[in-house]
C-alpha cells in the first residue's frame, strides 16, 4: 500500500490522473460526435459495467480519490484544458455545442437552486420564473434602451434577485411542501402574466434580442484560427465557461466555508441553529436571493444567446427539470450539479434517435437512478475543513493514519 | 449569594391550551452551580428550558440573565447572551462531520460573510485552524478518540459520542449558563457515569460556568448537583438539597405514589 502511494504521488500518478480524466473526456465527446443509438447503449452498458467493478474494487474508486486529492492543481488544470477544446472536437456539430452551452445555462441556474433547495433546504419550484425574471429583463432593457450585454447579464441577476422578495414572507413562514405549494403558484403567476402583459409582447414574446456583442465584436461571428474554423456558437460557449466558472466557484467557496456550516444547520435543524445565535430569516432571505441571482444570471444569458424569449421557454416544466437536477446531481454539491445538468440537458438530446420513446426511457432511467442512489449521483459530503487548514491536517495525517481520507475541497 | 445569581425566573408560567405546563416557576442559580431540575414526565422541565432559550414564549412572568430580562427576545440573541443548551432528543445534523456540529456553536462568534466566503479565503483559513484547535481541544476534554473521529459524519458515531458532540458543541458557545436535557438518556449506567465525569471536567475548565441539568436519573442527579429543584404539574414542589429534596413528602408522593419507599 505505501508502495503504491509513493508511485501514485509521483510523475505516474500524474498520468495515471490525466489518462482518466482523458478516458471521460473521449466517452463524452464519443456521446456527441458518433451518431445513432448504439453508442448511447454502448456506453450505458460500460457505465453499469463500471459501477459494478467499483462496488465490488471499492479500494480502486478510493485509490482514484487519492490521486485526485493529491494532484489537485493539475487535474484541475486538465480539467479545464480539456473543457476549454471542445469546440475544436466538435467544430463540425454548431447543433451540440448549442446544447452543451443550454446545458452550462441550466447548470448556472441549478447552481442557484442548489443553494436554496440543496444547501438551506428551501424548496424553489418557481427557479423557471426567476430565469424569466432574468431573461426578460436584459431583453426589455437591451430592446428598450439599448443597454449592452455585459450590463445587461449582471442586471438581469439582479432583477431576479429583486423579484425575490415578492417571496419573502412565504420564505419565512413556510417550509417544504407548503413553500413548494406557493412557488408553483408564484411560477404560475409568472407565466400568466408574461403571457398577457403587452409591454413584454404577450404570448409573441420578445423578438430580435442583441445577440453578445463586446466592444464592437459580435458573438455571432466565426472564429477563424486559420487551420479551423469554429462556429458562432463558440464564442458564447467560452463566455458560458466563464459564467459557470465564476458561480460554480463562488457556490463552492461558500459551501466550504462557516456559511455553508450555518446554511447545513438550517437546512437540517432549524431551532437547533436559532439556539446556537444563527439568524435563520436573515440567512434564508439572503440565501434565497443570491440563489435567484444566479438563476437569472442564467435567463439573461439565454436572452442574447437565442435573441427570442417568449412565456412557453419558462414553463413550469422547467422547473422541474432544475429540481430534477439538484436532486439527481446531489444535493449540496456543486458536482453533483455539474453530472446532473449534463446528464439531464444532454441525454434527452441524445435520445431523439428513439424519438417517441424518448420520454419513456428518460423517465425510465431516472426512476431507475433514483432507486440506486436515492441521495443523488454524488451525494451530500460531509465537510473536510481539515482540508482547507492545509498543514495541521498534514500532521495529524502522519500520526493517525486512519483519519479522514476523502477531499472536500 | 443573592448578588452572585446569573439567571432567575420569576413566576415564569405559560399555557397550552387550558393546560399549565408551567406554572409561576421562580429559579434561580448562581455562578459556577450546578442545578438539577427533576420531576416526572410531563412536569415541565424540558418547557422551561424551551421558555428560557427562546423557542417558547412565556404566558406571563419573566427571566432574567445578568440582571437583565430576556422576555420576549428571539432564540438567536438568547443564545449570544451566553445561554447554551442541549437537547433530550438529540438535535445534532447528522450528516454534518464531528467538526462542523461543533464549529455552529462558535458561528456568532465568527465576523464573517457571505463576501468573504468568497473572497477572504485565506482568512477563512485562518479562522478554520484557530476553530479546529478549540473545537479540537473541546473534544478532547471529553475524549481524545473523538479528535481523531472528527472529519466524520456525526450519524457514524454510538450515542454517547453524539452526547458528547451535543455538549461540545453546547460549550463551544463560550456560555455563562449551560442547559442540559437529559444528557444521559438512553445509556448504559457505565456510559452514563463517564459522561458525568466529563461534564464535572468541562465545569472545572471553565470556572464560571453554571449548569442546570433535567436528568431522571437520581444517582446521577445525587453526584453531580449542588441543588436540587423539583416539580410537578409545572409548579415549583421543592428545593434544596437532594437529601433534602428526596426526603420531601410531596416529590416522593410525585415519583413514586402515596406511600413510597426512600428514592
Amino acid at each position: 500500500m505505501d508502495d503504491q502511494q509513493r508511485t501514485l504521488a509521483g510523475p505516474w500518478g500524474i498520468i495515471i490522473l490525466l489518462g482518466v480524466e482523458l478516458i471521460i473526456y473521449v466517452l463524452f465527446l464519443a456521446l456527441l460526435l458518433v451518431p445513432g443509438g448504439e453508442i448511447l447503449a454502448a456506453e450505458a452498458l460500460l457505465l453499469v459495467a463500471a459501477v459494478f467493478y467499483f462496488r465490488r474494487n471499492p479500494a480502486l474508486g478510493a485509490r482514484i480519490q487519492q490521486l485526485f486529492a493529491a494532484h489537485a492543481r493539475i487535474a484541475w488544470i486538465g480539467a479545464v484544458v480539456l473543457v476549454l477544446l471542445i469546440p475544436f472536437f466538435i467544430a463540425s456539430s454548431p447543433y451540440w455545442l448549442f446544447t452543451i452551452i443550454i446545458a452550462g445555462l441550466f447548470l448556472t441556474a441549478c447552481l442557484g437552486l442548489n443553494l436554496q433547495l440543496g444547501s438551506s433546504g428551501m424548496v424553489n419550484l418557481a427557479s423557471a420564473a426567476f430565469y424569466a425574471v432574468g431573461a426578460y429583463a436584459a431583453g426589455l432593457l437591451a430592446l428598450g434602451w439599448g443597454w449592452p450585454a455585459w450590463i445587461t447579464l449582471p442586471a438581469g441577476a439582479v432583477m431576479a434577485g429583486l423579484f425575490s422578495a415578492l417571496l419573502f414572507v412565504p420564505v419565512l413562514k413556510t417550509k417544504g411542501h407548503y413553500l413548494a405549494l406557493v412557488t408553483i403558484a408564484f411560477q404560475f403567476m409568472v407565466t400568466i402574466l408574461l403571457d398577457n402583459m403587452e409591454w413584454t409582447g404577450g404570448p409573441q414574446g420578445l423578438k430580435n434580442i442583441p445577440l453578445f456583442s463586446v466592444a464592437g465584436y459580435s458573438f455571432n461571428t466565426a472564429i477563424n484560427l486559420g487551420f479551423i474554423k469554429l462556429p458562432a456558437y463558440a464564442n458564447f460557449f467560452y463566455l458560458m465557461v466563464l459564467v459557470v466558472a465564476v458561480v460554480g466557484v463562488a457556490s463552492q467557496r461558500i459551501y466550504s466555508s462557516w456559511v455553508g456550516v450555518t446554511l447545513s444547520t438550517i437546512r437540517d435543524d432549524e431551532i437547533a441553529a436559532q439556539t446556537f445565535g444563527v439568524q435563520v430569516n436573515r440567512w434564508k432571505l439572503v440565501i434565497f436571493s443570491l440563489g435567484n441571482c444566479f438563476i437569472g444570471l442564467a435567463g439573461a444569458f439565454y436572452s442574447h444567446l437565442v435573441g427570442f424569449i417568449s412565456p412557453p421557454n419558462f414553463a413550469f416544466d422547467k422547473s422541474l427539470v432544475m429540481v430534477s437536477i439538484v436532486i439527481l446531481g446531489g444535493m449540496d454539491n456543486v458536482f453533483g450539479v455539474i453530472v446532473g445538468s449534463l446528464l439531464l440537458i444532454i441525454l434527452p438530446e441524445k435520445l431523439r434517435v428513439v424519438q417517441d420513446y424518448r420520454f419513456l426511457i428518460y423517465g425510465l432511467v431516472l426512476i431507475i437512478m433514483l432507486i440506486f442512489r436515492p441521495r443523488g449521483l454524488v451525494p451530500f459530503k460531509a465537510r473536510d475543513f481539515l482540508d482547507l487548514a492545509g498543514p495541521v491536517r498534514r500532521k495529524r495525517a502522519a500520526s493517525a493514519s486512519s483519519t479522514v481520507s476523502e477531499g472536500g475541497a | 449569594m443573592d448578588n452572585s445569581r446569573v439567571f432567575w425566573t420569576e413566576d415564569l408560567s405559560i399555557a397550552f391550551g387550558g393546560l399549565l405546563a408551567v406554572d409561576r416557576v421562580n429559579l434561580d442559580i448562581s455562578r459556577g452551580e450546578i442545578l438539577g431540575l427533576i420531576g416526572p414526565n410531563g412536569s415541565g422541565k424540558t418547557t422551561i428550558f424551551n421558555l428560557v432559550t427562546g423557542i417558547y414564549t412565556p404566558s406571563t412572568g419573566d427571566f432574567f440573565f445578568e440582571g437583565e430580562s430576556l422576555l420576549g427576545k428571539p432564540a438567536y440573541q438568547i443564545a449570544r447572551k451566553g445561554i447554551a443548551r442541549t437537547f433530550q432528543i438529540s438535535r445534532l445534523c447528522l450528516d454534518l462531520s464531528v467538526l462542523d456540529n461543533v464549529f455552529i456553536g462558535m458561528h456568532y462568534r465568527q465576523k464573517y460573510w457571505l463576501v468573504d466566503a468568497v473572497f477572504r479565503r485565506r482568512l477563512l483559513a485562518r479562522e478554520v485552524s484557530q476553530a479546529r484547535d478549540r473545537a479540537f481541544s473541546l473534544l478532547g476534554v471529553f475524549n481524545e478518540e473523538l479528535v481523531d473521529l472528527a472529519g466524520k459524519p456525526v450519524g457514524t458515531l454510538p450515542q454517547i459520542d453524539r452526547r458528547r458532540v451535543e455538549i461540545c458543541r453546547a460549550m463551544a458557545m463560550e456560555p455563562k449558563l449551560l442547559l442540559l436535557d437529559e444528557p444521559s438518556a438512553g445509556m448504559t449506567p457505565e456510559e452514563m457515569t463517564e459522561l458525568m465525569q466529563d461534564i464535572k471536567k468541562v465545569q472545572e475548565e471553565s470556572e464560571g460556568i453554571s449548569i442546570i441539568i433535567v436528568e431522571h436519573d437520581m444517582t446521577v442527579i445525587r453526584s453531580i448537583s449542588d441543588r436540587v429543584v423539583a416539580l410537578n404539574y409545572g409548579r415549583k414542589i421543592a428545593e434544596g438539597t437532594f437529601e433534602e429534596v428526596s426526603d420531601n413528602a410531596e416529590v416522593r408522593e410525585a415519583y413514586l405514589g402515596k406511600r413510597g419507599h426512600r428514592l
